[in-house]
């Protein structure tokens, strides 16, 4: 089998992990269940596949699952996630109860950038909601990672990204000090992903965010090297990563289906027959996970 | 039609029905496959009934195309489509397959002949737009873009998510209808179910319920457009850029759209605006006629499918103040054919107008099952309708054209051609076009007919390229043509982030001297947030307001209330003294600040006394204790003079105490001389003040005015709940006395319903007292009600009911309204069924019976005896439900059901109503910490209340924080609705209601202005003492104390006079019967009143005898007009029919007033 380097950029440009622990946040147990929260650049990340690649490979031994629960426009409070319950606290205990169900064993948890548009003002009120959300999720046991957001961009809507990062620091800075007090690990993605962007114009892809703020591909593809460390990958790797993303979208229409309104809503009492359906996902995820397992194996015993 | 002389009700005792009955059901399967048609497109459109000279031709059809959602043309004329054969739910297992289909008419014969898939793997694609080198789609929850095609298959290589986070709680609401604007943004809708949280690199976008996106891809700027409707599946803009809706489930046709306004169900909307053809069936897709080929009087007609009715509907709009009026024409194309589901049309290159055409036999999946085997996963048809002998326009060259030949085509006769040679210039790029659109521009011959319009598509294009040109912008807002200054004056609004300014612009614009301007002037200077635009904002009120500016100045002032009204309250603004403005102002910030800086302004003396209707009960709705005292005051000392403020007054401070609990400092005296007030409005607030007040010292009042003979009905139950709600033991004590034997029935209903909200078991057992002695049955309906309506009230009667006998007519009414409850409580339904003797009929069928008596329908059950049923007042059918806009609205309106709904679905609603409930009419079962229990469908919620409408069409308001809890609820049409029909009766209803909008079965209510919704008299003695004295023309005097009751016309549109009743006037004239209805003139002029038969007619106007003839054009003013029409029972036995029409040349602008 032919080794290819695709992530070659990556390699070149990483920056050394430094958490404010010791321990690599992302090498994980046996069996771990790994659970990521957070707004749209969690949520898209299901889509592109690349950090729950990297993930994988380097924790290729372990039996490692990853369920994505990132909802786009999401805060702390679960806002995004109210559906018909607009301005209650619904939304908050979905994004729990949820987690809870799942049992994760780490919980990574990555909010704050749209909270940052109320600028200093409304970072109290995010530290509360955060710690909340926390102490919500404990009863897990779970290993809590947080994870900032990544820094904005200057873009075609964002001429200049300047007040926007200087807002975003300071989120970014309540995060981290979360994390220093309840002695969690932090991932500082800010911080990191603009070395990385100070560093790109000699080598680096041409085009880290779509908008200034949201991901590409590249910039999933670079990011995956600043969480976990670079892998050598082997023309298989693509395709496990394909795997990953079906496997993902399989999961996606287990926890938030099209239809809910009928499936589940108040007009379940018209289409809820249907609603049987939506569990036979699960052995679906299984299935697919299982495959991903089989590859993953396959690749590092032919390295 | 006599009821004496129908054969006595067997009531539908489906258990005895013999078991052959049951036999049917084998035969289920065939009816169900019956409704498939033949799939042969040619039989489709042999069936087509197509407008006077125009002509349909099939562009494509499967296998070119499967289920096309919605398309688009590009500039080279290749015709996009969205096509889903995964709807309505994936499948487990099943790949996201879905696709965008490129058809392509290379030769120009008008038919298509080569499919590509531009891209697959989408999950219910909803909508698309090609552009930007590749072609925008709704994917889920994501908005992404595909382009760069591979050379040799033609597919689509790159994916890239543009905006994500759109909700997809219902696969027919989520993103949907892109269209691009005139100046190049793309606009897309989602409806009612769905929540979308969109992140931006300008915050995070928020929109709950239906709406209308504004999306910039250049600067990923994304806006929410409108807020509003259920299905807001057709947007539109008109040569000038003013703005079209129709909605898929809303009814009211054409919709206005008003930049930033909130429409039916908005989420968060205190005031809406509503569409301009109330009593429509439900639209997709929508397009405005445009171009050459078409003839005259179809250019700027607005094109929409009633996919329903299977009909492809032409509406006219033209301007009515400042928006727009809208009355329905012939059909463009009209079929009986069960799988034409037309949803989506539009103009295409060569000047023909194209048709999706969905094919389907089942539409919705609310109500039908996902995996209903009738739904087609595989057809799929573009229908291309042309004028007869008329030529097509030369398909433009855009894509290979010169910057200077493209800016040409900016004077193009079609709006196609603009828009696409706009999207060209656009993506050729700034630096390529602006030099050479500059020199375009100064090169327009300002005497040439299209200078106005050219000079605006320049502004457009300018926007397009997200370059203001200030100088332009100037110009195009003094230009002579108003519609070109409203378009300008909205483009200034979308330039306010850019140069900020230009505000000043709109300044002298403000009094504009056409309305539509001042309108659009008024939105966009919303968007700049400053108190200073709001002062300007409220120049507009020098000037006519009609309802559209009224709501516009409101909006906006609304919107800016968080810049303005500290200023105000600073006292550095004062809208220019003007008390009007500010009265208007501060009404439209709705907040208790406004309160004291309004106080401030009546107490010096700068607002006049004339105000007071005004300011005053803005004053009781809002203010504190101190200042809920001055308007008591105040209140007081009107109360003789100005009845009207006093009430107004009065009935705010009442709802100032029960929604928020404030009340004046001091109220002692006073209230209990109200209550002996002479005007009876006074009286009854007063009354109701009394209670909410719990003012212990009014309590003798409130006794005499329960027990007084002459007070009518409603100010006694008023009283009655005052007295309860006092809540001291004496008055407790008071109301079980008054509740007791002894008192008159008038007295002790209202008595004994109050009570139960304070002693229940006591109010239990007097009321079962009451049931065995009342001798009309309907008297008792509010107090059965104020049983079911409390919490254990229900439980309380039961255990009053065990072991008593009920006369059956009484024990059939409780069960009635116990099942109207939301939450029926069966042991009070098994209470009154034993109390009453009543047989318990049958409740569950299952899904054999259901068929069995679906094909029994269609074979033996009768459309026109079905319709007699259906109007008969005790089938309540029409209390609920409108045909074309005459009845209630607690129900779906049923105009077109029978061409959208299959049979089974409707046997299966009639008998089980809780089985399938469309959407916007589930209920809420709300319990409040009073222990009320208020079920009713959601009308809206915002400022801190709930309103519900409940099945008896009231409106009820609940402060959110008064909300114990709130439970989703099921239809508000009891089970059992159907049990009083006869088995023959009931397939007779099946039967209308399956052919009801059914093109050419006789009950399609017709496109026309017909009036379906009249009132005619009560007879009773207040009726003949009045006829007495003024003869027959009373009945038309405005405002003579007349008892009026619905009527409505069958379907067809003629009104039978023997659902009118016959009355002698005076003994000198012969008997007639009398029939009203009202036009809403929005502005004066004649318009036609069409009676083909005028025998026995005797016309008024308000009041104003009308020379009665079959065309009569009478001058109508502005407002609501009542023409009442007298007939001579003698000389007339046809029915009656009257047809509004418009007179050539007359600004008037009418519609007929519909509802119940």
């Amino acid at each position: 089998m032919t080794l290819s380097r695709f992530a070659v950029g990556v390699v070149l440009l990483l920056v050394p992990l430094s958490p404010t622990s010791a321990a690599d946040p992302f090498t994980f147990q046996n069996g771990d269940r790994v659970v990521f929260l957070g707004s749209t650049l969690i949520e898209r990340e299901q889509k592109y596949g690349y950090w729950e690649l990297l993930l994988t490979l380097k924790n290729h031994d372990k039996n490692v699952t990853f369920r994505n629960l990132g909802w786009s426009g999401d805060t702390v409070d679960g806002i995004a996630r109210c559906a018909f319950e607009v301005g209650s606290n619904k939304g908050f205990e979905r994004m729990v109860d949820l987690t809870k169900e799942l049992k994760p064993t780490v919980i990574v948890i990555c909010f704050g950038q749209n909270e940052s548009f109320d600028g200093a003002a409304g970072v109290e009120k995010f530290t509360k909601g955060l710690d909340k959300l926390i102490d919500a999720v404990a009863v897990t046991k779970a290993r809590i990672v947080l994870m900032s957001p990544t820094p904005f961009e200057k873009g075609a809507g964002l001429s200049d990204p300047k007040p926007r990062n200087a807002d975003l620091a300071i989120y970014r800075d309540a995060i981290k000090s979360v994390a220093e007090k309840r002695k969690l690990e932090f991932v500082d993605l800010f911080e990191r992903v603009k070395l990385w962007d100070l560093a790109r114009d000699s080598a680096g892809p041409a085009n880290l965010t779509e908008n200034g703020v949201h991901l590409t591909d590249d910039g999933y593809r670079a990011t995956a090297s600043q969480v976990v460390a670079p892998t050598v990958l082997t023309s298989d790797a693509d395709a496990i990563r394909q795997k990953i993303i079906e496997k993902n979208q399989l999961f996606f229409h287990r926890w938030r289906p099209q239809n809910q309104t009928y499936l589940f809503g108040f007009r379940k009492h018209e289409q809820g027959q249907n609603a049987k359906e939506i569990v036979e996902f699960d052995p679906l995820v299984a299935a697919s996970e299982a495959e991903i397992q089989e590859r993953v194996k396959q690749v590092k015993s032919d390295k | 039609m006599p009821r004496q002389s129908l054969p006595r009700r067997v009531l539908l005792h489906f258990l005895l029905f013999p078991a052959s009955f049951f036999l049917a059901a084998s035969s289920a399967q065939a009816q169900r496959n019956a409704t498939i048609p033949d799939p042969d497109p040619e039989i489709e459109r042999k069936s087509f009934i197509v407008a006077d000279g125009f002509e349909v031709n099939l562009y494509a059809a499967d296998p070119l195309l499967a289920k096309p959602i919605q398309m688009n043309f590009d500039p080279q004329g290749r015709l996009w489509v969205a096509s889903s054969e995964v709807y309505p739910q994936i499948k487990p297992g099943q790949a996201a397959s879905d696709k965008v289909l490129i058809l392509e008419d290379a030769d120009g014969d008008g038919k298509a002949e080569k499919t590509t898939v531009f891209a697959d793997g989408l999950l219910i694609p909803t909508g698309l737009a090609p552009g930007d080198g590749g072609v925008y789609v709704a994917d889920s929850t994501d908005l992404v873009h595909f382009s760069d095609p591979d050379p040799k298959t033609g597919k689509a290589r790159k994916k890239r998510i543009v905006l994500s986070g759109f909700g997809t709680e219902d696969t027919h609401h989520i993103i949907h209808t892109f269209r691009w604007g005139p100046e190049c943004a793309l606009y897309f809708s989602q409806s009612i179910y769905i929540h979308s949280h969109i992140e931006t690199p300008h915050g995070v976008r928020r929109l709950n319920a239906g709406g209308i996106w504004q999306f910039r891809p250049e600067n990923d700027r994304l806006e929410v457009f409108a807020r509003g409707w259920v299905n807001s599946w057709g947007t539109r803009f008109d040569k000038w850029g003013a703005t079209f809706a129709t909605d898929g489930a809303g009814g009211e046709g054409i919709n206005y759209v008003v930049p930033g306004a909130y429409y039916a169900t908005a989420y968060g909307a205190t005031r809406i605006l509503n569409g301009l053809n109330p009593g429509s069936p439900k639209d997709c897709g929508l397009e405005v006629i445009s171009g050459r080929h078409f003839p005259d009087d179809w250019q700027g007609n607005l094109i929409t499918n009633d996919f329903r009715g299977h009909r492809v509907c032409r509406y006219v709009v033209k301007p009515d103040g400042s928006g727009f009026s809208s009355q329905e024409k012939q059909e463009v194309i009209k079929t009986t054919h069960a799988a034409f589901r037309p949803i989506d049309v539009t103009m295409g290159p060569d000047g023909a107008l194209y048709i999706a055409d969905w094919y389907n036999p089942i539409i919705q999946h609310g109500e039908v099952d996902f995996r209903d085997e009738r739904r087609d996963k595989t057809h799929g048809r573009i229908w291309r309708v042309t004028a007869k002998n008329r030529p097509l326009v030369e398909r433009p060259k855009l894509v290979g054209a010169t910057v200077k030949e493209l800016l040409e085509q900016l004077k193009s006769p079609e709006e196609w051609t603009r828009l696409q040679a706009k999207r060209v210039l656009k993506e050729r790029g700034a630096k390529e076009v602006l030099p050479e659109l500059a020199t375009w521009v100064s090169r327009l011959d300002p005497k040439s007919p299209g200078y106005e319009h050219a000079r605006l598509e320049a502004l457009w294009m300018y926007h397009a390229l997200n370059t203001p040109d200030v100088k332009l912008l100037g110009a195009v807002l003094d230009s002579p043509e108003p519609n070109a200054r409203a378009a300008a004056a909205r483009i200034t609004g979308d330039w306010a982030g850019q140069i900020p300014q230009v505000a000043q612009l709109l300044a002298p614009s403000v009094l504009d001297d056409d309305p539509r301007v001042r309108l659009e002037v008024v939105r966009a200077l919303a968007k700049f947030n400053t108190w200073a635009v709001a002062e300007t904002a409220a120049i507009a009120l020098e000037k006519p307001v009609d309802k559209w500016l009224d709501y516009a100045i409101w909006l906006t002032l609304r919107e800016l209330a968080p810049v303005w009204l500290p200023e105000l309250k600073a006292g550095k603004i004062d809208f220019g003294g003007d008390p009007k403005k500010i009265v208007f102002a501060l009404q439209a910030a709705g907040s208790g600040d406004v309160v004291k800086p309004l106080l401030d302004l009546w107490t010096a003396g700068k607002i006049g006394r004339d105000r007071a209707d005004a300011v005053l009960p803005m004053v009781a709705q809002l203010g504190g204790p101190a200042e809920l005292q001055i308007a008591w005051n105040e209140a007081v000392q009107l109360a003789e003079k100005h009845p009207g403020t006093a009430t107004a007054i009065l009935a705010a401070l009442d709802q100032s105490a029960r929604q928020r609990n404030a009340k004046p400092t001091n109220h002692r005296d006073s209230v209990a001389k109200l209550i002996a007030s002479t005007n009876a409005d006074v009286r009854l607030a007063a009354v109701k003040l009394a209670g909410a007040w719990k003012e212990s010292a009014s309590l003798p009042e409130l006794v005499k005015s329960l027990e007084a003979n002459d007070n009518p009905v409603s100010l006694r139950f008023a009283s009655a709940e005052s007295l309860a709600n006092l809540g001291t033991p004496d008055s407790t004590k008071t109301l079980i006395g008054l509740g007791a034997a002894g008192k008159l029935n008038a007295v002790r209903i209202p008595a004994v319903a109050a009570l139960a909200s304070v002693d229940t078991p006591t109010a239990a057992k007097l009321a079962v007292e009451l049931f065995a002695v009342s001798e009309s049955p309907a008297e008792l309906d509010p107090l059965f009600t104020a049983f079911t309506q409390r919490k254990n009230g229900a439980a309380e009667l039961a255990k009053a009911l065990a072991g008593k006998k009920l006369p059956a007519d009484i024990a059939k009414i409780g069960v009635r309204i116990a099942k109207a409850a939301g939450q029926p409580d069966q042991s009070l339904v098994n209470a009154l069924t034993a109390a009453g003797g009543l047989t318990a009929p049958k409740r569950d069928f299952t899904k054999a019976e259901i068929d069995a008596f679906t094909a029994e329908a269609v074979k033996l059950g009768d459309a026109a005896r079905g319709e007699l049923i259906y109007r008969r007042a005790d089938a309540n059918c029409m209390k609920c439900h409108a045909i074309a806009g005459a009845g209630g609205i607690v129900g779906p309106d049923f105009t077109s059901i029978g061409a959208s709904a299959q049979p089974d679905y409707l046997v299966e609603s009639l008998l089980l109503p809780n089985a399938k409930i469309k959407e916007g009419f589930n209920s809420y079962i709300v319990a409040t910490v009073d222990g009320k229990v208020v079920t009713g469908t959601k009308v809206r919620e915002a400022n801190g209340q709930l309103v519900l409408r409940d099945a008896e069409d009231r409106e009820i308001v609940i402060p959110l924080a008064d909300i114990e809890s709130r439970k989703d609820g099921k239809s508000l049409m009891p089970d059992g609705t159907t049990d009083s029909l006869t088995k023959q009766e009931f397939l007779d209803v099946v039967k209308f209601l399956s052919v009801l909008g059914k093109v050419d079965s006789g009950y399609a209510a017709s496109a026309g202005r017909v009036v379906r919704r009249w009132e005619t008299v009560q007879l009773n003695p207040a009726l003949f003492t009045l006829t007495n004295r003024d003869r027959i023309a009373a009945v038309a005097k405005p405002g003579a104390a007349i008892n009026w009751v619905p009527a409505y016309s069958t379907v067809s549109g003629n009104l039978p006079l023997t659902d009118l009743p016959s009355f002698q006037p005076h003994r000198t004239q012969p008997p007639y019967r009398v029939a009203r209805f009202q036009l809403d003139v929005t502005t004066a002029g004649k318009v036609k009143l069409l009676v083909p038969d005028t025998t026995g007619l005797t016309i008024w106007v308000d009041g104003a005898p009308l020379d009665v003839a079959k065309e009569m054009t009478p001058d109508l003013k502005a407002g609501v007009r009542t023409i009442t029409v007298a007939i001579n029972t003698e000389q007339r036995q046809i029915p009656l029919r009257v047809e509004l029409d418009e007179v050539s040349g007359s600004p008037a602008r009418a519609r007929i007033v519909g509802g119940k």
